[in-house]
């Protein structure tokens, strides 16, 4: 939210010198494939979404092609097959998915020939088939792809994980010739189906998603951000199966936004639950079927830690305790020991994926993904003789609430929660530099699945944290200079915005600490010059902190004649952020809701009287509010601007009012004070 | 076929590693892992780093097993960490594991500020792939501040004649770093040490023949705004040149031996793909005429049709069969597709191994083969350039890093029945500074009410200057064209009331007669005006869109390098208002200009002209050159300043 120029135009440089484009262009579609998958964080290794045999449908290509102008390449046709069945008295799924993309423009060629199936050990690649078919003449030429790459698939903050892809270039791309993918998975644990999406990185023409499964199972399935009422279902029961087939037509391609939430807010896809299945002995079997389902199954995974039982847990966790008596605050020195001592690095190789590790291998190796800190969290704090339980949460990249979709899909990330003075407590390990008593930003609002024991769990929103806790204070004094403005600014961070102040200087030397106090106080334009300043950690627990800097900012303000105009909103903090309500289809993120208070004081030089000042403005409403207002005081005059973000998603329903109040403010951020020469 | 890679070996540009005690050159091959390890101190200068590196080793020994040599290297380092920042650089080792490389031997501990020793436990290694590059990873247990991180690996390769070493980093400083060659006595290799790095002649010690090197507190070298990095890093590139068991002093694997084998790699065809080619000409539409239409007729096919991709999936995809029935290339194949097709039409070229002005280069001294990797296809006949492997640039426009630079030219010739080629070190010359332009061209009108602009604005770019742009108008669909043309049009007055937007000459092939892109719309902005009370302030300075500044610098390291030179000409007409003037014109002249030799070398110049109601605006800035050197960095920057300042240039205008 801090300044920023208009985007910058893309700028294509750097060692590889392949059609810079193109790179960029793969690696989106790469990101964008992702689309077709959920890859859930840390929890849940990953799921996989595939699709089926196909036939070659005879569409006419003019007829597509009409269909998708301006499109360089279509699915023309998706099909995926997912057979759920019994193996050893264990439910499994196979699937097989078929894809064949029709090329409508040869500009194609090189930007859509490298394709890519991800699998990993929960979701095996059983078969990878793919070809092109050119068409010659009245025949039609198949080119068969031979040669195909398997490697890791690197994840954004997974140091390890065993997500596999394997990769191929589709020959003889041009317009008229379809390349054709099909490959078979092996799905060795039901619980871990992926969602199928409704969409992809190209339009899909025509797509079909068929599940079978024996006639014993029960099936529970869930549309979701279908609006349109594009995905038809149908039922049918073939000798001792059930089916269920999902179809859509001309689907067109996903698109990313800024800023914007998960592809699963707002992009149409199926969930499938298998909710029980009848075993050998005829008896029925819930699988998951609810919540008690889900937890049954998340709880197996640490039920058997005993995570408590050395004598160095308990020896730590005295000597973070020691002399401390209230309960409150064992519980905040034990969170601040596991947040400075401990690092994040995850390693989720198969089951590691799922079952933390145990408190004292943590408490020797100081490092762990959130499952790890969770254990070494909920042991210190037991063995300090608090009520603290393992607890799983989805984090805000995941639309899901337990109480509707109670899936592994639905969390992603495990914290530890406390049960402290009759309320509940949210300690996220994964976050240094989170206030205790405040959740970690990214799992504001989230159902929290807490494990009090075995038999007995609880849902618990985690609240959303209000904007008067995270609180902005500017207070800058500026003078006018020969040629511009000179001043200080001292800015209190409190809340959030004080966890974010001490997490970048956590990691920053001095010479980088210099560059983020520049952009943190630099305002009026970019000619301003930081002089000396000084960070006050004002209050280490609540992260409270103060920077106060002195600064120059020369040629602002204009001096002409007898005349001096000065705009005294020195930061437009709102300017560039008109919604294009014609392109934008999802809602608007924030980390966090929040205040900012800016004061800005101008001494009145000598000999100058005011000749103008702006006139006060204010527009609020519940998601958002913006105010400013113009004093004059003794030969001072103090301007504040006050903006307060009262929302963590923005709904594109409520873009107009949002775009409508920015219109006004922008207006007011155009006004300037005038000083006269008063003789 | 892959010969030349196969000559060659692969690249191996060693990652992270380190040495001990240097001070002067040591020839000792002993390994230096101390049983008992102690902490180090730290040099006063490098106390406010997150980490500093205590030792970066790099032994690397030829050594005979059997009747093959292998390469082997022992890689040592030791960090100190000293704060958070410090711990997440180092808690997670990443060893390159390149393609034939056996890694062995992988020794880690932390070493903590009580003096305890934490091991790392081996079975905790794992492997993965990043970006195609095998890493052996592992965690370091038990960090915290003050600690040390000490690591080693051997790494075991087949032979390779070349090899380089890189040892320094952008982020952290290395107190000691040590090299070392150890090679079989009958292999004579040179070594040569870049921007400081220290080698010594070669030794014969106890049967082998040793090289060492070494420089001490080498430090951290950051990114700069207007410069290439990777130059001046210190680093030891090798290479073998005599064989003395042969009993012939004659060097080996020079430039020109390079040149004779890179020829035959590139223009060599069996008779299977000289018929495939022959079919692939019949094609294209290489009509007769001017030899510049020819190659541009050929070079537009090739790049249309088929899909080049350095890294593409197929191991014949350099072979002229498979990339012509495929339609899908990798870097060799593509150049050997163009050589292939250029001889059978008759047209006289030459290929081109251009050093890389961003990167390491290829040095004449030091003939090291490996950086020989980016090819580009001269035409004696124009002295013009293309570039195979560049889809989004025509004929004459290479990649900017590969002009303005040296190349090792291929002349071919025919010697009796044998046709080879000699290398020919030249300059590689870049199209002419004014050929590359980011020029604009607004109107400037208020609407009756006075609150809102009316612009008309093009942009006009030219050669190089259109290179970010020009591709989105072909690579892109076309509602990702349309949405980022408006970007581009939004860039001048920041508004959303953009209207009649017009892309011209956006083709590929445009760049052949420079024709320029120009992008055209209409703006109705309310963003470049505030009020003054009766006063209206036009931020005129704002119609150039944001500029670079470099108003608080650190102290400059590097010599200045642009992309390309280029020229900056924008032409701003406004109309002033019935009724109103203009107090303050005089704020728009600006006059910032370095002149060299009587040159003027690079400037920022505006001024104006008013003619009724009439106000036009000049803004001139050129940078002729592609580079200028540390001495002039105060000039750079004022010329930079200067426009970042007309940014700030706003009009105010009065009631008469």
């Amino acid at each position: 939210m801090k300044k920023y120029f208009s985007p910058q135009p893309f700028y294509f440089s750097g060692p590889g010198y392949i059609s810079a484009m193109k790179l960029l262009l793969r690696r989106t579609l790469q990101l964008s494939s992702l689309m077709a998958s959920v890859k859930t964080g840390c929890i849940t290794p990953l799921i996989f979404c595939c699709f089926l045999q196909t036939q070659l449908h005879a569409q006419s290509f003019d007829d597509i092609a009409a269909r998708f102008p301006g499109k360089y390449a279509v699915i023309q046709n998706q099909e995926k097959e997912l057979n759920i069945f019994l193996q050893n008295g264990e439910p499994v799924a196979e699937s097989k998915t078929s894809i064949d993309i029709l090329i409508l423009d040869d500009r194609a060629i090189g930007i859509y020939n490298r394709y890519r199936v991800y699998h990993s050990s929960f979701n095996e690649l059983k078969s990878l088939e793919a070809y092109t078919l050119v068409p010659n003449g009245k025949k039609i030429n198949k080119i068969k792809v031979t040669e195909f790459k398997t490697g890791s698939s690197t994840s954004g903050s997974v140091f390890y994980d065993d997500l596999k892809e394997s990769t191929f270039d589709f020959a003889q791309l041009a317009k008229g010739v379809v390349a054709h993918v099909e490959y078979t998975q092996f799905h060795k644990d039901v619980h871990l189906l992926s969602p199928f999406y409704c969409v992809s990185y190209m339009p899909v023409a025509k797509q079909q998603f068929t599940v079978k499964y024996a006639a014993g199972m029960e099936l529970k399935y869930n549309t979701r951000n279908d609006n349109a009422g594009k995905v038809k279902v149908s039922e049918t029961n073939e000798r001792r199966q059930h089916i269920l087939t999902f179809s859509a037509e001309n689907m067109l391609n996903g698109e990313s936004f800024a800023n914007a939430p998960a592809y699963a807010y707002y992009e149409p896809h199926i969930i499938i639950q298998l909710a029980s299945y009848t075993n050998d002995n005829n008896e029925k079997i819930n699988y998951l079927n609810g919540l008690d389902d889900l937890y049954k199954w998340n709880y197996h995974f640490i039920s058997k830690l005993d995570n408590t039982k050395e004598a160095v847990l308990k020896t730590l966790a005295d000597s973070i305790t020691h002399g401390i008596t209230a309960p409150v605050d064992k519980a905040k020195a034990i969170y601040r020991w596991v947040q400075s001592n401990i690092k994040y690095v995850a390693f989720e190789d198969g089951l590691e994926g799922f079952i933390p590790r145990r408190a004292a291998d943590i408490c020797v190796r100081r490092y762990g993904d959130c499952k790890d800190m969770s254990s070494i969290l909920t042991a210190l704090l037991q063995l300090s003789g608090l009520k603290a339980y393992f607890t799983w949460i989805g984090t805000r990249d995941i639309p899901y609430d337990y109480s509707e979709v109670a899936l592994p899909i639905t969390d992603n990330h495990m914290i530890a929660a406390l049960w402290l003075n009759d309320d509940w407590t949210f300690l996220d390990g994964t976050d240094p530099t989170c206030i205790f008593g405040m959740p970690s930003a990214f799992t504001q609002g989230k159902q929290a699945l807490i494990a009090i024991s075995e038999n007995e769990y609880k849902i618990i929103r985690v609240p959303e944290v209000e904007a008067e806790k995270n609180v902005l204070t500017d207070s800058t004094f500026i003078q006018v200079t020969g040629n511009g403005i000179k001043g200080s600014s001292s800015v209190y961070y409190n809340g959030y915005w004080g966890s974010d102040v001490y997490s970048k200087l956590m990691y920053s030397d001095p010479a980088e600490t210099k560059a983020y106090v520049k952009t943190r106080m630099g305002k009026a334009s970019n000619k301003f010059i930081l002089g000396d300043y000084t960070i006050s950690r004002i209050n280490e627990k609540e992260k409270q902190v103060n920077i106060k800097a002195n600064f120059e900012v020369p040629d602002y303000g204009k001096k002409v004649a007898d005349e001096f105009y000065i705009n005294m909103m020195l930061e437009k903090l709102f300017s560039n952020e008109m919604i294009d309500t014609a392109r934008r289809k999802t809602g608007v993120e924030n980390e966090y809701k929040f205040l900012i208070k800016q004061y800005t004081i101008l001494e009145v030089p000598e000999n100058y009287k005011v000749g103008y000042l702006p006139k006060d403005f204010s527009s609020a409403n519940d998601l958002f509010a913006f105010s400013i207002q113009y004093k004059k005081q003794d030969n001072k005059i103090i301007a504040l601007q006050e903006v307060k973000n009262n929302n963590l998603l923005l709904q594109p329903k409520d873009f107009t009012l949002w775009n409508n109040a920015l219109r006004q403010v922008i207006n007011q951020y155009k006004e300037q004070v005038v000083l006269q020469k008063s003789n | 076929m892959k010969k030349l890679k196969a000559i060659t070996c692969s690249v191996f540009l060693a990652a992270i590693v380190h040495t001990l005690a240097a001070q002067s050159f040591n020839f000792s091959t002993a390994k230096t892992w101390a049983a008992q390890p102690t902490l180090h101190k730290i040099n006063p200068q490098y106390d406010s780093f997150s980490a500093v590196g205590i030792l970066d080793e790099r032994l690397i020994e030829y050594r005979t097993e059997k009747t093959e040599i292998f390469i082997y290297t022992y890689t040592h380092r030791i960090a100190h960490v000293v704060n958070d920042k410090g711990i997440e650089m180092f808690n997670k080792i990443y060893i390159p594991a390149y393609r034939n490389t056996e890694i062995s031997d992988i020794k880690a501990r932390a070493v903590l500020p009580n003096g305890k020793v934490i091991e790392v436990d081996n079975s905790r290694i794992k492997e993965t792939e990043e970006d195609g590059d095998l890493y052996k990873i592992f965690a370091v247990d038990g960090l915290e501040k003050g600690a040390e991180v000490e690591y080693t690996f051997t790494s075991k390769r087949n032979l390779s004649i070349f090899g380089s070493e890189v040892f320094q980093r952008s982020n952290i400083p290395y107190q000691q770093a040590r090299f070392l060659l150890a090679t079989p006595a009958h292999l004579k290799f040179d070594a040569k040490g870049y921007n400081g790095f220290k080698v010594s002649k070669d030794s014969v010690i106890d049967e082998e023949r040793i090289i060492a090197g070494y420089s001490e507190n080498v430090g951290e070298l950051e990114d700069e705004k207007y410069a290439f990095t990777n130059p001046f890093l210190q680093r030891v590139d090798y290479k073998l040149s005599y064989n003395l068991s042969t009993g012939e002093a004659v060097r080996l694997y020079t430039w020109k031996d390079f040149a004779k084998q890179a020829y035959t790699v590139y223009t060599s065809r069996t008779p299977k793909e000289d018929k495939a080619l022959e079919g692939f000409i019949k094609k294209i539409n290489i009509s007769e005429g001017s030899d510049p239409l020819r190659i541009l007729a050929v070079e537009d096919y090739i790049k249309t049709n088929i899909n080049i991709d350095r890294e593409l999936i197929a191991e014949d995809a350099d072979n002229l069969e498979y990339i012509i029935k495929n339609k899908a290339a990798n870097d060799e194949g593509i150049t050997r597709l163009f050589a292939g097709v250029f001889e059978k039409a008759g047209i006289q070229f030459q290929l081109v191994f251009a050093s890389d002005r961003t990167s390491f280069g290829l040095d004449n001294e030091l003939e090291n083969w490996n950086r020989a990797s980016d090819i580009i296809i001269y035409f004696p006949a124009t002295e013009k350039y293309i570039s195979p492997l560049s889809t989004e640039l025509r004929y004459p426009y290479i990649p900017y890093q590969l002009a303005a630079t040296r190349g090792l030219f291929l002349k071919g010739t025919t010697i009796g029945a044998l046709t080879t080629a000699i290398g020919i070190w030249n300059t590689i010359k870049m199209e002419p500074f004014e050929e590359h332009a980011h020029n604009m061209e607004s109107t400037v009108e208020f609407n009756a009410g006075n609150d809102t602009l009316i612009i008309k604005s093009r942009q006009v770019l030219k050669g190089y200057g259109a290179t970010n742009y020009r591709p989105i108008y072909t690579f892109l669909p076309k509602d990702r064209q349309e949405e980022i043309s408006k970007e581009i049009v939004r860039s001048v007055a920041g508004n959303e009331n953009i209207s009649n937007i017009e892309v011209e000459n956006k083709a590929l092939t445009d760049y052949f007669s420079n024709k320029p892109l120009v992008i055209s719309a209409d703006i109705k902005s309310t963003e470049l005006l505030e009020r003054a009370g009766n006063k209206i302030l036009l931020k005129i300075g704002e119609i150039i869109g944001p500029q670079v500044e470099m108003y608080q610098e650190k102290p400059r390291v590097l010599p200045v390098q642009l992309p390309y030179p280029h020229v900056l000409n924008r032409t701003i007409i406004v109309k002033i208002p019935e009724g109103y003037t203009i107090k303050n014109p005089g704020d728009i002249n600006i006059n910032i200009v370095h002149t060299e030799n009587g040159v003027s070398s690079m400037g920022f110049a505006s001024s104006y002209t008013l003619q009724g109601s009439t106000l036009t605006i000049q803004v001139n800035e050129t940078y002729r050159d592609a580079s200028y050197p540390l001495a002039q960095f105060e000039d750079f920057k004022k010329v930079i300043n200067a426009s970042a300042d007309f940014n700030k240039v706003v009009l105010v205008l009065e009631k008469k």
